[in-house]
């Protein structure tokens, strides 16, 4: 009981200190850079040599200074000082150092020139520069914020610089850049823009950095001049009598520390906010498990997966279920594709299967075997299994290889660890698996990291890896999505051709129905983390059932047209993961609903032999089903 | 022992800075030695004969140098003659004899006389303060930048440059101030000079016993006096004391903007800030001990604080205030443009007190605090300042005239303030010839000239004082003996 | 191996810059450094014929002639304040920076990597919420506490009122503890955050997830997947970290009476000292130069990538 009241205090501090206690500090430290002054400004500037140099006491709370002045009120005054003076550094820094980024953004000449530049700079420690400014530019305030500011300048157009990089290699720079504009208004309309969200991060940070680098000046003797003062010069007069009198050195350091820690949080907080973690709605009730009849399973199937769900914990510890009710199977040598819109579940039922949900993602399900391995008891020997006998191809092939390694390396991996081959073996393999994916010059490619290799490469290399172990089971999660269309094609004859050797089992995920149905045997139409419908490719393209698959089918692009294109045309969004409703979830979009879909759902029905769909309403009414109003839930 | 920063050369005729002599004491003698009471007494010179224009110091038989060859009066005289060959240039010679002379060696007899052009009060006391560098450290200056090549009690044996000296007791020395010997019981056989900047880390060092003496100035001086088992070594120095610049068309060059700046400042309070509570207001322009000529100058000359006063001098003056409450004149602001140099805390806020207690009367102030090298600048290149704060400590008044007349900066003098005060010069010349009592009442007048016109605003006398652990010293001047270093359990 | 040939190229080109740099900035410095080092008692001429004997009184592009002459043979001038060699002060000084600064580097990388890696993964999707809220927090405290106060504070307690370690000074392994701790704990807490934003990255990367797809045991996964991969963001920042030990080793050592380099500096600049400033930057700034290189190369061979950005 108190440990568990410790544990959610600690929650809750945790929470509460990295959340809204960083604002409501800023807030505090911009009000009393406003309005310290003229509040407390006749007692931080009282001296009274009589009571000179005090430690704490009542009179005092943070002692006096030497000419008697009450160093907490004069803490407190300093606030503006400090804070504008580290404003101020802040923005001389950026200034400069944004000029210099976004020059580089004009000319890849300047770029080189400057990125030389100012990987000297940065390389040079801060401080050092700081203290020659401060003591080239004069010592006091101008000087110590141009030192700071100077200092600075190398990390904003390092960051500048980086984030210029990544914005014109954007296409519609590029594409601006075409059309003929200037240097100067792509700099404006395009660039700044794009870069203001980090680099007012960055910004909010070196405000605190500012603020301790001020202080290290003010240490040295070399900021602030009386009779002005910041919590550098302060801290420096009673950093000198720490030893004597510890407490005078207390204000001060508590309000440097405390200026330093709150733009560093608020920063992290401005940028979580950006980062748009807003928490999910809460859901309402744990869902029952539907009464819905299993599908029949031929025996020896590869992949049986009976009600599969997966759930996440949403920010306030409620559920959001991405997959909700999955269940079907995978007979040897069968290809099968899942298609769905983005959202649909289809691609975390792929991880489900490969094991790939993290925590604090949750798999349930009253079945999910592989070949002969219980998934949701995995013991060594699964592994093993998995890593011989099941490949999964990525839709960035980019992404889904290490950079850091060889591809070589990447390719011997799996014969190595689970069929215990030698080095040598699996090089050898390796080269076979390269050239069976048609990559030219294998033992020169097997040599290369993944980024001296082209898209359509890095996919055929994925699929390589898939040929080293015994592949059963081939899970491909939208391989060719990221690649241009010629490739694409090449892609898909390649996997098609591959099945064919090989034997093995498919399972496509794609949002393209035209591309599941040329390669698969069977389709199953996901919506919502439900399937919806599952037919033999032929039934469901001749009479699909679900409104939504029809919709599917109308709205899908055929081959080679063009991807961006959306998807379909009718209204209403697809309910999210953190939905949770009583009746059919495609309801609100679906032109046949009633109050029934509204209220009930829909179990996954057997409307012809190996055709299901769920739906109160199918477009193509099964001869031997219940009708609608036959089923009771 | 812990000394600031280092100062750079050792070679005693190229510097006269305080770091630099406390290190090269250790290696070199000086004719005559001072007591702390202020009595001159033998060291290399056993005897001397003086009269108002020249000296004859009888040097003690059996005096080595380090290489081991023995000192002669030759070597002596040709010491003299050369700090003031213009080819050398080194400061020396207005630190010892500020006049003309000749140096004469009678070896057979063992004297070495020095004859100055016109008479001079000092002559016993500055010849006699002239360290006395051996023959081949003299024919070879480089040789003696960061080593020792004298007759003194310890000689160099290593240097690291910027953290420390080492010094070894010479076997045989027995030629200290009134024949002391390095040998005494406790006297220690080598000695670490360190150099650490910062204060406190010197403080927490002589608490743990890591050091056995420190010079330490600012306030962790409160916490060494707390402790029992440390002993205390005086030094005092002039810490604050404001020097005008009265050229041309600075604000300062009116005697009435001076005179009630003088009667603005609350000298006892700026003492108290500038001295961290320990020092006291100052007297006298001279503060070195033992002081060559004691007693109150200040009192009855230097206008008291009263601020009614100052506003009214002003007001008299035509300086009238503003709405901002300074002062301004034919349109020019009355502002001080007030130097100082950074690092001492109590430094800054007594300059930032002074700024206060200007203000109170309508003269504004910019304090403007510089690094040594920019400081000295401003003093001796540029002249950019209309007063600063620091203090001026030597050992004798007629070392100090150079500074409040004759030649400024530009001519190749050290008159920074170009102050012109006949009657100081006058009464200066006039001291430097005569000596003893009555030489001491004509600097006193000659100082009483400055400070009637405040051209000079002497304010506190502070401690520069060594602390020790398990030892002891004795102080001269700003200096510790070398021959007086002690070590006990 | 060509790559480490241009990376070279770049460092000498990098160094020449530095050198021309440091050379402007030292002598925009105001004051006169002979008046310095003569003292107040110096008149003119004395100063005038000091300058002529430096060859201060030469025009600017001259000085740095020679200057630039010296160094490429190994002699960096003389102090104009302490008349010695700088390259003895350099030889005797700078080991004892390196001495502090290396093992600080070293500890702040030791304890940076795991402590951000872990708790990047205890962090990971939105997991242990007040775990990411104690690491901000506590490594957002321990980068705002200026690491002289960390060490004013340090010798405060251990030094003056424990009497634990050594007030000063560099003779007994006791006294690099302080001093290091002080150095240390700032660039700790601000690399182990980098380290957890990367590892997050890393540890999301498809690669890890394709890794896993493939059954690669935990441990091989770890060392050949995540870390050379967070190592290289990483260490990229890590160069930075160094530069900010450097500056920080100016102020602690000052705290600790430590007899490196950093002590020198400040004094050297309020002295204007400029033999001793540029050779002290100099030697400062090719470190950092070339421990950037050795970064940069040892980054192209784990992740050959990164050789693409050359410049």
């Amino acid at each position: 009981m108190t440990a568990a009241m410790t544990s959610s205090r600690g929650h809750r501090l945790g929470r509460a200190v990295s959340g809204g206690v960083p604002l409501v500090l800023v807030l505090l430290f911009v009000f009393l850079s406003v309005a310290a002054p003229s509040i407390w400004g006749n007692d931080a500037s009282a001296s009274n040599v009589a009571e000179a140099n005090q430690s704490i006491s009542a009179a005092h709370w943070m002692g006096t200074d030497d000419l008697g002045r009450d160093i907490l009120a004069r803490t407190v005054v300093a606030t503006r000082n400090s804070l504008v003076l580290a404003v101020l550094a802040t923005i001389v820094g950026g200034c400069v150092g944004i000029g210099l980024g976004l020059l580089s953004a004009m000319s890849r000449r300047l770029s080189r020139a400057l990125g030389a530049v100012i990987n000297v700079l940065i390389a040079f420690p801060a401080l050092l520069l700081a203290i020659f400014f401060a003591v080239l530019f004069g010592i006091g305030s101008v000087g110590s914020v141009l030192a700071v500011g100077a200092s600075f300048a190398p990390g904003f157009a390092r960051i500048t610089q980086t984030l210029t990089a990544s914005v014109v290699s954007k296409e519609y720079v590029e594409a601006s850049h075409v059309l003929g504009r200037g240097p100067l208004y792509r700099t404006f309309r395009h660039i700044l823009p794009n870069i203001a969200e980090p680099i007012i991060l960055y910004s909010t940070i070196h405000i605190g950095t500012a603020v301790l680098a001020l202080s290290g000046l003010s240490f040295l003797g070399l900021g602030v001049q009386p009779p002005v003062y910041d919590w550098g010069r302060l801290l420096n007069d009673g950093l000198t009598r720490i030893y004597v009198t510890p407490g005078v050195a207390i204000a001060p350091s508590v309000a440097i520390v405390l200026a330093g820690l709150t733009f560093n949080l608020a920063g992290e907080r401005l940028s979580d906010l950006i980062g748009g973690r807003r928490s999910a709605p809460p859901a309402r009730r744990r869902e029952s498990r539907p009464a819905e009849p299993s599908p029949s399973l031929a025996g020896g199937s590869l992949l049986d997966v009976r009600h599969l769900r997966v759930s996440y914990p949403a920010a306030d510890g409620r559920l959001t279920t991405p997959v909700r009710d999955v269940s079907f199977s995978l007979a040897p040598k069968e290809r099968v594709g899942i298609v769905g819109e983005s959202g649909s579940g289809k691609s975390m039922t792929a991880a489900a299967i490969a094991q790939l949900v993290e925590e604090p993602g949750h798999v349930e399900a009253e079945a999910l075997r592989f070949m002969d391995a219980d998934l949701l008891a995995p013991d060594r020997a699964t592994q093993h299994l998995l890593g011989r006998n099941m490949a999964m191809v990525f839709q960035d092939p980019g992404e889904a290889l290490n950079p850091a390694i060889k591809i070589g390396t990447h390719l011997i991996e799996p014969a190595v660890i689970h069929l215990d081959e030698k080095k040598q073996d699996a090089k050898r393999k390796a080269l076979d698996a390269l050239r069976a994916v048609a990559i030219t010059d294998p033992a020169r490619r097997y040599e290369q990291h993944q980024h001296e290799l082209s898209g359509g490469m890095k996919q055929r290399v994925g699929i390589a890896i898939g040929l080293m172990g015994e592949a059963r089971l081939l899970i491909a999660d939208e391989p060719t999505t990221a690649l241009d269309v010629t490739v694409q094609r090449q892609i898909l004859r390649l996997i098609d051709r591959l099945g064919e050797q090989t034997e093995a089992g498919l399972l496509f995920i794609s949002h393209d129905i035209a591309v599941v149905s040329e390669l698969c045997d069977r389709v199953i139409v996901m919506y919502a983390g439900f399937i919806v419908e599952e037919a033999k490719t032929g039934s469901l393209l001749a009479s699909p059932a679900h409104p939504y698959t029809s919709v599917l089918l109308a709205a899908s692009p055929r081959m080679g047209l063009d991807k961006s294109e959306p998807l379909m045309a009718i209204d209403g969004r697809m309910p999210g993961p953190d939905a949770d409703l009583p009746g059919c979830y495609f309801a609100a979009r679906c032109p046949h609903a009633d109050s029934t879909c509204l209220s009930s759902r829909p179990p996954l029905r057997v409307l012809a032999d190996g055709h299901r769909a769920a739906c109160w309403h199918p477009l193509t009414e099964p001869g031997n089903a219940p009708t609608p109003e036959g089923v009771t839930i | 022992m812990n000394l600031g920063t280092d100062p750079g050369t050792i070679n005693p005729y190229k510097t006269t800075g305080g770091t630099n002599r406390q290190i090269f004491a250790f290696s070199y003698d000086t004719l005559v030695a001072r007591t702390p009471d202020g009595s001159v007494v033998p060291q290399l010179a056993t005897s001397w004969k003086v009269s108002p224009d020249q000296v004859t110091y009888t040097l003690r038989k059996g005096v080595t140098c380090e290489d081991g060859t023995p000192l002669t009066p030759s070597d002596v005289a040709a010491d003299f003659d050369y700090i003031k060959d213009p080819k050398t240039l080194s400061p020396w010679v207005s630190l010892t004899i500020p006049l003309s002379y000749t140096a004469t060696a009678d070896d057979a007899a063992g004297t070495v006389t020095i004859k100055t052009k016109t008479p001079f009060g000092f002559l016993l006391e500055g010849a006699g303060s002239l360290p006395i560098v051996c023959p081949s450290g003299l024919k070879n200056p480089g040789s003696i930048e960061h080593a020792s090549n004298g007759t003194g009690p310890y000689k160099v044996t290593s240097y690291v440059p910027g953290d420390h000296y080492t010094l070894d007791a010479r076997p045989g020395y027995a030629w200290g101030p009134n024949g002391a010997k390095n040998s005494a019981a406790g006297s220690p056989k080598t000695v670490k000079i360190a150099f650490v900047q910062n204060e406190s880390t010197s403080a927490n060092q002589l608490l743990s016993g890591q050091v056995n003496a420190a010079q330490i100035t600012g306030p962790d001086r409160t916490r060494l006096d707390a402790n029992t088992t440390l002993k205390r070594f005086d030094v005092p120095v002039m810490v604050g004391e404001l020097n005008l610049n009265e050229a041309g068309d600075r604000v300062l060059a009116d005697p009435r903007v001076r005179l009630a700046m003088a009667a603005a400042l609350d000298r006892s309070q700026v003492t108290k800030v500038g001295t961290s509570g320990l020092g006291q207001v100052a007297d006298n322009m001279m503060v070195e001990k033992p002081v060559s000529c004691p007693g109150d100058e200040t009192t009855g000359t230097l206008p008291a604080y009263n601020p009614g006063s100052a506003n009214q001098t002003l007001d008299v003056a035509g300086y009238t205030k503003g709405a901002d409450g300074i002062r301004s004149k034919n349109g020019k602001r009355l502002t001080v443009n007030l130097i100082y140099q950074v690092g001492a805390p109590q430094t800054v806020s007594a300059v930032e007190l002074i700024g206060q207690q200007l203000k109170a009367v309508g003269i504004g102030t910019n304090l403007k605090g510089l690094t040594q090298a920019a400081f000295l600048e401003a003093l001796y290149t540029t002249q950019d300042f209309d007063a600063y704060y620091s203090g001026i400590n030597l050992e004798f008044p007629f070392m100090m005239t150079a500074y409040w007349g004759g030649a400024t900066p530009d001519k190749g003098g050290r008159n920074t303030g170009s102050i012109v005060n006949e009657d100081f010069d006058a009464l200066s010349a006039k001291a430097l010839a005569a000596s003893g009592a009555k030489g001491c009442e004509l600097w006193k007048q000659a100082h009483q000239a400055l400070l009637k016109r405040a051209d000079v605003l002497p304010i506190s006398v502070g401690d520069r004082p060594f602390y020790t652990s398990k030892a002891s010293l004795q102080t001269v001047g700003l200096f510790a003996v070398p021959t007086s270093l002690r070590l006990y359990q | 191996m060509v790559f480490a040939g241009r990376r070279l190229v770049r460092l000498v080109l990098s160094l020449l810059v530095l050198l021309a740099a440091t050379f402007i900035m030292v002598h925009l410095i105001p004051g006169d450094p002979v008046q310095t080092a003569l003292g107040d008692q110096a008149t003119p001429q004395m100063v005038a014929q000091r300058r002529h004997e430096l060859g201060l009184d030469l025009p600017l592009p001259e000085q740095l002639w020679r200057y630039v002459l010296g160094v490429v043979t190994g002699d960096f001038g003389r102090s104009i304040v302490t008349e010695a060699p700088v390259s003895d002060l350099l030889t005797t000084r700078f080991p004892n920076t390196l001495l502090l600064a290396a093992p600080a580097f070293l500890l702040v990388i030791l304890i940076a990597m795991p402590v951000g890696l872990l708790t990047a993964v205890r962090t990971r999707g939105g997991r242990g919420r007040h775990v990411r809220g104690w690491f901000v927090n506590v490594t957002g405290l321990l980068n705002s506490i200026p690491d002289y106060v960390l060490a004013t504070v340090l010798s405060l307690v251990f030094v003056v009122t424990i009497k634990a370690f050594p007030a000063a000074g560099n003779d007994q392994l006791s006294s690099y503890v302080l001093p290091v701790v002080a150095l240390v704990a700032g660039p700790a807490a601000s690399l182990s955050r980098i380290v957890r934003v990367e590892a997050l990255k890393v540890l999301d990367a498809e690669y890890v997830r394709a890794a896993k797809a493939r059954r690669l045991p935990a441990v091989l996964r770890t060392w050949r997947y995540v870390l050379p991969n967070m190592m290289t963001a990483s260490l990229t920042y890590g160069t930075m970290i160094l530069a900010g030990l450097i500056a920080g080793t100016v102020l602690v050592e000052n705290v600790f009476g430590w007899p490196g380099i950093g002590t020198v500096i400040s004094q050297a600049v309020i002295q204007k000292d400029y033999p001793l400033i540029q050779g002290i930057l100099l030697v400062l700034g090719a470190t950092v130069l070339i421990l950037n290189m050795v970064v940069d190369v040892v980054l192209g061979v784990l992740d050959p990538r990164s050789r693409l950005g050359e410049l």
